[in-house]
């Protein structure tokens, strides 16, 4: 790791790629990996291209964005940022303008609108965001070994069959977010 | 009856309304209402984008879930001061995510 050096454009332009986030379910908590990658199998098998976006968040990167927010508009002061050892980050500039000057540099080059939360599912390797389509019906086997047809809609987001099916193996849906499914549809 | 009974008589009658439906009854719409956008706002606040299309999906969900919900928040917070229950229910909300 380097050494620390003072939050601000320049940190976030030689640092930030060093906490990327994942799309390998590899990355995910074990059990939640064991029951995606035996929901992708059963799709993949039935003819369904899945096509996986996102998995675990970098705890580093959410730590980066959810304390430049706060300390950019004044929810908390630099010398109150709590420390994660695994980032050579210094926040406090000896002067709390200054200070929040350089972690709204931050936000910007983020693009945070609003606070970034610090318990997604995302960050505890528990959700997974990804697509599944079909182009005609298929039956897919659920974790309880019975084949289930899924035809209409062809839709990840809306199609009730289908997440059942992910429900057999641990994989919930959140309805109001057409890519997220998570252990428990959160 | 015995106290037994009438124990067993009170249990019975309860259980002709379903729990899930007693919480949520009991708590004001406009609370109710606040709790299912600020959820859908707390979830969409712990995603990021991962190409410009999901980009442009979460600022648009942010911004129809989010905006006004610090303001609502303090709101509902004075309004129901008094009433312990909805309290409790708003308390693990962060008040200051806009």
């Amino acid at each position: 790791m380097s050494d620390p050096a003072l939050s601000g454009a320049d940190w976030w332009n030689a640092n930030q790629q060093n906490y990327p986030n994942s799309a390998e379910i590899a990355d995910l908590a074990p059990a939640f990996a064991t029951a995606v990658g035996g929901f992708i199998r059963a799709l993949e098998a039935a003819g369904a291209i899945v096509r996986v976006s996102a998995t675990l968040r970098n705890r580093q990167r959410v730590y980066l964005m959810h304390y430049s927010w706060k300390l950019a508009k004044g929810h908390i002061r630099a010398k109150k940022v709590p420390v994660d050892r695994a980032v050579p980050i210094i926040w406090d500039h000896g002067d709390e303008t200054a200070s929040r000057k350089a972690a709204q540099e931050m936000v910007d080059l983020f693009d945070i609108v609003y606070e970034p939360s610090l318990t997604s599912n995302h960050i505890f390797g528990k959700a997974v965001d990804m697509s599944i389509a079909w182009s005609e019906p298929m039956n897919v086997r659920n974790a309880r070994g019975r084949e289930v047809l899924i035809d209409l809609p062809r839709s990840d987001a809306k199609n009730p069959r289908l997440h059942a099916v992910g429900a057999t193996y641990g994989v919930r849906k959140l309805l109001t977010d057409p890519p997220h499914w998570s252990v428990n549809g959160h | 009856m015995s106290g037994r009974s009438a124990l067993a008589v009170a249990i019975a009658l309860a259980g002709c309304t379903a729990p899930a439906q007693v919480g949520a009854r009991t708590l004001p719409a406009d609370v109710t209402a606040f709790v299912e956008r600020r959820d859908a706002c707390d979830h969409f606040r712990g995603e990021e984008p991962y190409d410009a299309a999901r980009a442009a999906e979460l600022k648009t969900k942010l911004a129809e879930t989010c905006t006004g919900t610090d303001a609502a928040l303090a709101a509902l917070r004075r309004k129901y001061a008094g009433n312990r229950q909805v309290i409790e229910r708003l308390s693990g909300y962060d008040g200051q995510i806009e």
